[in-house]
């Protein structure tokens, strides 16, 4: 009998990674419905009108955080060689608890309700419970590499901005913490978007890429460059959001889009040693580089006064950097992984009947689907951007309307390659 | 290298050969990822590595090359050793093979 490997899940029940992939998904889609229905309340709100922090959260906690946290459950034991029992021993009731007060936090931000701070203390919670797995683990790694050093500061970066988070829900009534509040909302969303998504997508894209793309360079450079750079620069913005006035945001600009050009860089190395062909996984990769180079240009075009100063032009910053590059990125990695853990789930030798015909993993999925999804990012991002900068409902429109279509085309795909976890997916039809 | 001994290696290679890893939809011995074969009277023992020290697939792939051998050399004891030194590199597919 061939033993499963340790932490896999037996055929037809989900491992914790898969359990938190399937839930990005079914918030992708419900962010991209929300999205679609309200595009119309995009022009002219403020950053506190209650329907836009909600949907933000949504994206940022339930589809960006949820994936990012299961992808690290499935990370960290295969590459630091730590126990995955270990690791993910509390991922399925800080799962429950995470999913369940993001749902309640934005329901009463949605319905108005005034009780809305409530809720975060919980995902505040769970983020501990999380964190106080992975922090377990990571003092257990052998081989303390670049990567980890990513993954640590990140999770460093995630608790930080999990309490400023709660901090500004309590203090938006009172007023009592921060003398600068749209100051600390810039740190806030910094932290959440370079310190947490960004610094996490590098690290674990020196990681994951070579390893798809099978390309080996061991030079990194480059990636140490953006590294220090892309610190400097946040530390210095959320201390001049917080304290600062808010008085030398050009030059953490400067800092911040120099990292992103060093990282860039690496990644043009590793993709131009490439031995495979361009997937829609690598092809998303792609299209977060290109989204990302996006949001740089539109963050120094704010920070240098190029852009008016309205919501609008923040908001096509912000939907730069999440839709633009943090969100095919993470699709993008979920593509390959998604039909890895399946495969392993469902067609692993210990599970499946000796001469029976093991599929590839790529024959788990529909690439057609994955490539039409790749297609619709340009009207997508182009459009919700360039609807918000020009203040056009009609590209507003176009742009939400792509992303429901990616969002639908995605769940289809996904959840096609989660049916084969039920039953006996390897018997002959 | 006896004619047995040398005919056993031959099996094994193409045991090996049917191994593939699920991902790349290649075999193990055109990725290049069979380092070394040491067959003994009672022991066969196999370097390997993977193509990245990562792999989720990994611990999959090292099952299946144990079973494969074990199915070649039956009676022989079979230990596969994972190695890292010298590290996978494209260079080390069998030659023709695009990935």
């Amino acid at each position: 009998m061939i033993p499963l490997p340790p932490g896999t899940a037996a055929a037809g029940r989900w491992s914790p990674p898969l359990l938190h992939f399937a839930t990005a998904v079914a918030f992708f889609g419900v962010f991209a419905g929300a999205l679609f229905w309200g595009h119309n309340h995009l022009l002219g709100f403020d950053f506190q009108a209650r329907w836009v922090l909600g949907l933000a959260h949504l994206l940022t906690l339930g589809v960006l955080t949820m994936t990012m946290l299961g992808a690290l459950g499935q990370l960290l034991p295969v590459v630091w060689l730590v126990p995955t029992q270990e690791v993910q021993r509390w991922m399925r009731p800080a799962w429950v608890l995470f999913t369940g007060s993001l749902l309640v936090f934005v329901g009463a931000l949605w319905s108005g309700a005034s009780w809305y701070g409530r809720p975060a203390i919980g995902l505040l919670l769970s983020l501990g419970i999380y964190l106080t797995a992975f922090v377990r683990s990571l003092r257990k790694v052998k081989n303390w590499d670049f990567v980890a050093l990513h993954v640590a500061v990140a999770l460093g970066y995630l608790i930080l901005l999990a309490v400023m988070g709660t901090l500004l829900a309590w203090d938006q009534q009172r007023g009592l913490l921060f003398s600068d509040p749209a100051g600390a909302l810039i740190a806030h969303v910094h932290l959440a978007l370079v310190g947490w998504m960004s610094l996490l997508i590098c690290g674990v894209s020196y990681r994951l890429i070579p390893m798809f793309a099978l390309s080996h360079d061991e030079h990194k450079g480059p990636g140490r460059a953006a590294f220090v750079l892309i610190n400097l620069g946040l530390l210095g913005l959320a201390w001049d959001g917080l304290w600062g006035g808010r008085r030398a945001l050009p030059l953490w600009a400067i800092l911040l889009a120099l990292g992103y050009g060093a990282y860039a860089f690496q990644m043009k190395m590793i993709f131009r040693g490439r031995h495979r062909r361009l997937d829609p996984s690598l092809a998303l990769t792609v299209t977060a580089l290109l989204g990302g180079a996006l949001w740089v240009l539109l963050g120094l075009g704010l920070a240098f006064h190029l852009l008016p100063n309205t919501t609008e032009s923040r908001a096509a910053y912000l939907a730069a950097g999440l839709l633009g590059w943090g969100l095919p990125f993470v699709l993008g990695q979920l593509t390959k992984i998604l039909p890895m853990l399946v495969w392993i789930t469902s067609f692993h030798p210990a599970v499946r009947p000796a001469q029976t015909p093991a599929p590839s993993t790529q024959d788990l999925t529909r690439p057609a689907l994955s490539w039409a999804m790749v297609s619709l990012w340009l009207p997508a991002v182009g459009g919700l951007t360039a609807g918000l900068l020009l203040e056009r409902p009609r590209l507003l429109a176009l742009g939400s309307g792509a992303f429901l279509a990616i969002a639908l085309l995605f769940a289809f795909n996904a959840f096609g390659t989660l049916a084969y976890t039920w039953g006996r997916p390897w018997r002959p039809q | 290298m006896t004619e047995t001994t040398a005919f056993l290696r031959d099996a094994i290679l193409a045991a090996l050969a049917t191994v593939i890893d699920p991902e790349v939809g290649l075999d193990v011995v055109s990725l290049g990822l069979i380092y070394d074969l040491d067959i003994s009277p009672e022991e066969v023992r196999v370097g390997m590595t993977l193509t990245t020290p990562g792999c989720p697939l990994g611990e999959i792939i090292q099952t299946l090359v144990t079973t494969a051998v074990r199915a070649a050399a039956p009676g022989r004891t079979v230990r596969v050793e994972r190695r890292w030194d010298p590290p996978w590199s494209p260079a080390m597919l069998l030659p023709g093979v695009r990935p």
